[in-house]
């Protein structure tokens, strides 16, 4: 009997069945906990359910609701206000101290400013909010503290119309810009060395480099970190439920906050899905939209 | 001889049968079965203490198995929302403790049981309770002459002072039909700037606003209210409504007696180092204070404008009519409410030190004079007087959201009190109706 063989067709099945194996606990998270609620949102939009007394069906109402909602719009208002303050800070933070940490360093030091910029990342973002409100408390918060040795007045960071949104950017910022450092340090390190090398015999200064050589072959990175950051941010919830409740008024009240009050303050379950799905919407377009536009600036 | 013996086998069956039917009606007598209790699991001795009403509830009746799930939670809505959750989830309580802010909301989706024919049934059990029970408490679950709810605990809002920083300033202690303008005149005698900074380091007051217990009691003492008597139109354009919140508003940047909003780090600390001279809260505030070992402080009704009402809220216990179990419930619903189980809420079993509710029991809030204030006896006895529970219409949790989101826009110096109101009241139109 001679030995049995695996053919190569053979080989490449088992193959698949180990990737498949390897994914499977993910893939049964993804549906049970994305899938599953995402579409049992689609089906609870339809109806007017407060979850203690039986769903009844109301076809679209809950979203004709979204168009005679009065606040909606300065809700979603506000969560664009912050996405565009929080993903350009997140992402020019994020490449700046990335290149001030891929300079030549000792690696000992080099991994002590990636592990102290990742570790608020890693932090959960309600602990992290709650030391912020201290941070920002406007007659013992040490950042007042500091403003007020150089003679700047007391600012009402988490009372005020004005500040407050900024305290929301700051705390978010603080948390995940570790997040931008990494990946794009990742990315910059995959750029091969001669490109620098090169450019550095032709002449080019520091400048010439970033610009025409990292920045260029850094664009995917950019690409995936703008899309990850403008989903992340149009999605934020513990800052300004902890922070400052959404307010003063609205001038914090995100549309996630905002959802998850008609849900599970206002036991409008319905209600709550229909603005889920037209931020799930939002989010596709523009997610779509950078996409597309990527096609004229990313270069793989 | 032969009658004889007809005659014993008759007693003896007619033993028999009496025996039998005795047993059966003994089995009537004492329900069984499981009944399921969702409480408010929000500090670390609830569960435990719980547990041990349920071990001494079931050497009375040992064939009851009482599950208890726990919901935690930081406010009452926490755990209102929780148990929603649990009965989406397919869980169906039989009994649920409830706080004022939900009893309408539960009644007015019809799942709670009208207790009446109950009580009734029990009617000579109960009288020692309800006799020992104030009638405006047992008047907060009574909805269209149905009662809800038992009453087993509750909370007013009442004034605490400094007594150091009023012998300092040499001002009379309030009196029990004080007036806001006596408040006011006793705050300001009180706020101080010690450090000559340009900024009160020293307050008459703090602790309005931030949250509708915190707000009303201003309302109230304009003896009016947020919305109607009949719950069915809000009414923040009302004059006195305007007045008490402009109050509020002046108390901080008119008369500058009360730190900005968001300036606080802890107000019973403050209080207890002198920088501030009076806060409102309920009983709650008593046990900070205790484990401090502080005692130079009393309380004092709310200050009237003229009324000196106080306002109050009241939880208890009531039974879903989906209850597969409602003899055994309803056992079980009476020995929580029992004055022997509302013993445990003027001490911690662990510390010792005064817990935060008042018991609705008279007799047992009686004990609450083992530790401070002196006048803890304004704690009950403010039901006597007059009084308003905490406004709750079936919609109370938007009802809060959107007055207290105006009211923080007040609070933050960017809202007239007018048009704050005037906005309001219109997007509580939807809110508050019949």
């Amino acid at each position: 009997m001679s030995p049995k063989v695996m053919t190569y067709k053979a080989m490449k099945r088992r193959e698949m069945w180990t990737a498949y194996a390897f994914i499977l606990p993910t893939f049964i998270g993804f549906v049970i906990f994305i899938v599953g609620p995402m579409l049992a949102s689609f089906a609870i939009s339809l109806f007017d359910w407060n979850m203690l007394t039986p769903p009844r069906y109301i076809g679209l109402a809950n979203f004709e609701q979204l168009f005679r909602d009065g606040r909606i719009g300065s809700v979603y208002l506000t969560t664009f206000k912050l996405a565009l303050m929080i993903v350009p800070m997140n992402m020019a933070l994020g490449l700046g101290l990335a290149v001030l940490i891929d300079r030549k360093m000792p690696g000992i030091l080099r991994n002590f400013f990636k592990t102290s910029f990742f570790f608020p990342f890693v932090v959960s973002a309600v602990a992290v909010s709650i030391i912020w409100t201290f941070m920002f408390h406007r007659d013992l918060g040490p950042i007042n503290y500091f403003l007020g040795l150089l003679g700047i007045d007391r600012i009402p960071w988490l009372n005020s119309s004005i500040y407050s949104p900024i305290a929301i950017m700051i705390a978010d910022v603080w948390r995940n810009v570790g997040f931008y450092v990494l990946v794009f340090l990742g990315g910059m390190q995959a750029i091969p060395r001669d490109f620098y090398e090169a450019a550095e015999v032709d002449g080019a200064d520091s400048w010439k480099q970033f610009r025409y050589i990292t920045l260029p072959l850094l664009s995917p990175t950019v690409l995936f970190l703008s899309v990850i950051s403008v989903i992340g941010a149009l999605q934020i919830f513990e800052q300004p439920q902890i922070l400052t409740n959404g307010g003063p008024g609205d001038a914090t009240r995100t549309i996630v906050l905002y959802l998850y009050e008609q849900g599970f303050r206002f036991f409008d379950m319905g209600y709550a899905s229909a603005i889920a799905i037209s931020l799930f919407a939002i989010i596709l377009i523009l997610t779509a939209i950078q996409f597309r536009l990527s096609r004229r600036w990313v270069f793989y | 001889m032969k009658l004889r013996s007809v005659t014993k086998l008759l007693i003896l069956s007619l033993c028999l049968i009496i025996m039998v039917t005795g047993a059966v009606g003994a089995q009537d007598a004492a329900p069984g079965g499981e009944v399921t209790f969702v409480f408010w699991d929000n500090t670390t001795e609830t569960r435990a203490g719980w547990e041990a009403h349920v071990a001494r509830f079931n050497e009375q009746f040992p064939d009851i198995t009482v599950n208890l799930i726990g919901v935690p939670g930081g406010i009452w809505s926490d755990y209102l929302n929780g148990t929603a959750t649990l009965i989406a989830g397919g869980e169906q309580p039989d009994i649920i403790w409830v706080a004022t802010e939900g009893v309408r909301f539960l009644v007015d989706l019809g799942l709670m049981m009208p207790l009446n024919d109950l009580v009734d049934q029990d009617a000579e059990q109960l009288e020692p309770y309800f006799e020992d029970t104030a009638e405006n408490l047992l008047n907060g679950f009574v909805i269209d002459e149905q009662l809800y709810f038992l009453p087993y605990s509750w909370n007013n809002m009442v004034i605490y002072y400094n007594r150091n920083m009023f012998d300092a300033a040499g001002i009379d202690y309030p009196s029990d039909d004080w007036t806001r303008d006596d408040f006011l005149a006793a705050a300001q005698a009180m706020t101080a700037d010690n450090d000559n900074d340009g900024h009160n380091d020293q307050f008459g007051f703090s602790g309005s606003g931030g949250a509708m217990f915190f707000t009303l009691p201003w309302v109230f003492a304009n003896d009016t209210d947020i919305v109607t008597d009949d719950f069915c139109a809000p009414n923040l354009t009302d004059p006195a409504v305007m007045d008490a919140i402009q109050f509020i508003y002046d108390m901080v940047y008119t008369y500058e007696i009360a730190p900005a909003p968001g300036t606080i780090t802890n107000t019973e600390i403050q209080f207890i180092n002198g920088e501030i001279a009076m806060f409102g809260a309920g009983r709650w505030a008593t046990g900070g204070m205790y484990r401090e070992g502080f005692e130079d402080y009393d309380i004092a009704l709310w200050p009237g404008n003229p009324d000196n009402t106080t306002e109050f809220g009241v939880d208890g216990f009531g039974i879903f009519q989906s209850s597969q179990n409602v003899p055994a419930a309803w056992e079980f619903l009476k020995y929580m409410s029992s004055a022997e189980v509302q013993q445990g809420l003027v001490a911690s079993v662990d510390s010792g030190s005064p817990l935060g509710n008042i018991p609705a029991s008279r007799s047992v809030a009686e004990q609450l004079s083992q530790f401070p204030p002196d006048n803890y006896g304004a704690f009950y006895g403010s039901l006597d007087g007059s009084v308003r529970p905490v406004t709750a219409p079936p919609r109370f949790n938007e009802l809060e959201s959107i007055f207290i989101r105006y009211v923080d826009l007040v609070m933050a110096n960017e809202m007239s009190v007018e048009d704050a109101m005037n906005a309001a009241q219109t997007e509580l139109m939807s809110v508050v109706s019949c």
